[in-house]
């Protein structure tokens, strides 16, 4: 098979079939494992799993230009800005949500949040019989301290917040071609868009929050009324589901390595790690996409100028050149310099309010739960770029 | 070059021209920088505070390190910086860091 042996960088494979975005951390490891980058000929796209290469792609925004991705549609849902600007367009409007999701500003909500996830721990809890109890992982446990403490801190209204999903959802697949789950999305969002329409309006928000804050800036002429409404949306559509998806990947790391859990329930301070190594082992962020500026050489693989390629985040967490034994979940591990969040000037700009959410609730479950088990097969959530559960049944032990 | 922990202990590292010393700590092993972010200047935990014989000698500080100073889990002192901002040149060699007492 001579054409194989030159063109082993070439696929037909769909990575947007039902099966493949339903089994992420299987089908990219074998994209990841095929070549240095590999040519996707249906989509006419390429992509790259491994972490030296997807590292190198995320900080070299010069040859690896945002200004388009794999599918990019300027006028779908999806807000068109950050993401879709390099320099020096892209610091300009970048600051102004960065200062509303600093690390000092997220430091100021820790009370607000550690006693938000005590209470909704206890409610949980209330629930058990015979010291155990048995939940939905996503629907329990992870949604509602999301649409708690986020939409909290944005300055929303309580009315409607589960909206926030079904944007982030329909979002998300803005990132996939045009095909069925792309369009299920879509319909399955459609009141959740117009939601979001009406709620992303300066006078919807409360003073004091992010919402207000990214208002400011627009007041003081940094940004423009409308790009500060895009930075909203950009809130809206990446804040929700990512940090549900993380925190259901994260009860499930748990159920399968319980001695981790041990390390928690020892000392709740490691929540912290915890959270960091599933950016690693299992982040919701599934992909990223850039368009290259120039020819760039991956390991051999020439890649042309003008490629649309896929960095895949998740598999890069797997990647077995940089990762040492990489499918077993620890938490002591030295985990510096993954990928889950992205890396460079595109990085997540929720991360501190990310990290917060999900040390404070797991630092919660760890004062009163013994035990974490799944309690029946847990199911994936069909969506291209974000990799999460529709359902996590797991049962808990509560601590004597 | 030398990181100095908040106890006094000293750990020297050879870091290459061009790394940053944020990164020299992870290669090396050196505990006291977290580093959550990885280098994109978004997290405050890799803080250091410069020996200030080497002040003169530091690339400048962009406003966006600055902003993210203000948000350093220990005091931030005239000498603080982000040790994943300090790439190493030869002119840095010998380099001396102090480890904040937290990063978190």
């Amino acid at each position: 098979m001579p054409d194989v042996a030159i063109a082993s960088h070439v696929s037909d494979f769909d990575p947007f079939a039902v099966e493949a975005v339903r089994d992420p951390q299987t089908y990219d490891a074998l994209l990841r494992e095929q070549a240095p980058a590999v040519y996707l000929e249906r989509y006419d796209i390429w992509a790259t799993g491994r972490h030296e290469h997807v590292y190198e792609a995320a900080r070299d925004w010069e040859a690896f230009s945002s200004t388009s991705r794999p599918f990019h549609d300027p006028n779908s849902i999806r807000p068109e800005i950050l993401l879709t600007d390099d320099p020096p367009q892209h610091p300009r409007v970048r600051a102004v949500i960065q200062r509303a999701l600093s690390p000092a500003v997220i430091r100021r909500m820790r009370d607000d949040f550690e006693r938000e996830a005590a209470t909704h721990v206890d409610g949980l809890l209330e629930r058990a019989e015979g010291g155990v109890v048995e939940l939905d992982g996503r629907h329990d446990i992870a949604s509602p301290f999301v649409l708690k403490v986020f939409p909290d801190a944005i300055g929303l209204p309580d009315e409607g917040r589960e909206h926030l999903i079904r944007f982030g959802d329909a979002a998300f697949n803005t990132f996939g071609p045009p095909n069925e789950i792309f369009r299920e999305g879509l319909r399955k969002g459609a009141a959740a868009i117009e939601w979001v329409e009406a709620n992303c309006k300066p006078e919807v928000m409360r003073p004091g929050g992010m919402g207000a804050m990214i208002y400011a800036a627009a007041a003081a002429g940094e940004v423009t009324w409308d790009e500060a409404e895009l930075l909203v949306k950009t809130l809206f559509s990446a804040g929700a589901d990512t940090t549900i998806f993380g925190i259901g990947n994260l009860l499930q790391a748990f159920a399968r390595f319980p001695e981790q859990w041990e390390l928690v329930r020892a000392d709740p301070s490691h929540a912290r790690a915890a959270f960091e190594e599933m950016l690693r082992y299992d982040c919701p962020a599934r992909y990223g996409g850039r368009i290259t500026t120039r020819r760039v050489d991956l390991d051999g693989v020439q890649v042309p100028a003008g490629a649309r390629i896929l960095l895949l985040w998740l598999a890069a967490g797997r990647d077995p050149r940089r990762w040492e034994d990489p499918d077993r979940f620890d938490l002591t591990r030295k985990v510096t310099g993954h990928i889950g969040l992205g890396f460079g000037i595109h990085a997540c700009v929720g991360q501190a309010l990310a990290r917060m959410e999900g040390e404070t609730l797991f630092a919660a479950l760890a004062r009163r739960v013994e035990r974490i088990e799944l309690a029946g097969e847990p199911e994936a959530a069909v969506n291209m770029a974000a990799h999460g559960h529709e359902r996590l049944p797991l049962r808990l032990h509560l601590a004597g | 070059m030398r990181y100095i922990h908040p106890d006094g202990t000293e750990q020297d590292a050879e870091v290459p021209a061009g790394t940053s010393v944020m990164l020299g700590a992870v290669d090396n092993d050196i505990d006291g920088i977290v580093a959550e972010c990885g280098g994109s200047l978004m997290c405050a935990t890799c803080h250091v505070y410069v020996d200030e014989a080497f002040a003169d000698r530091l690339p400048a500080m962009s406003p966006d390190e600055d902003e993210m100073l203000e948000a350093t889990a220990s005091e931030r002192l005239p000498t603080s910086r982000l040790s994943c901002q300090i790439a190493m040149t030869g002119e840095l060699d010998g380099l001396v860091v102090r480890l904040p007492e937290l990063q978190l």
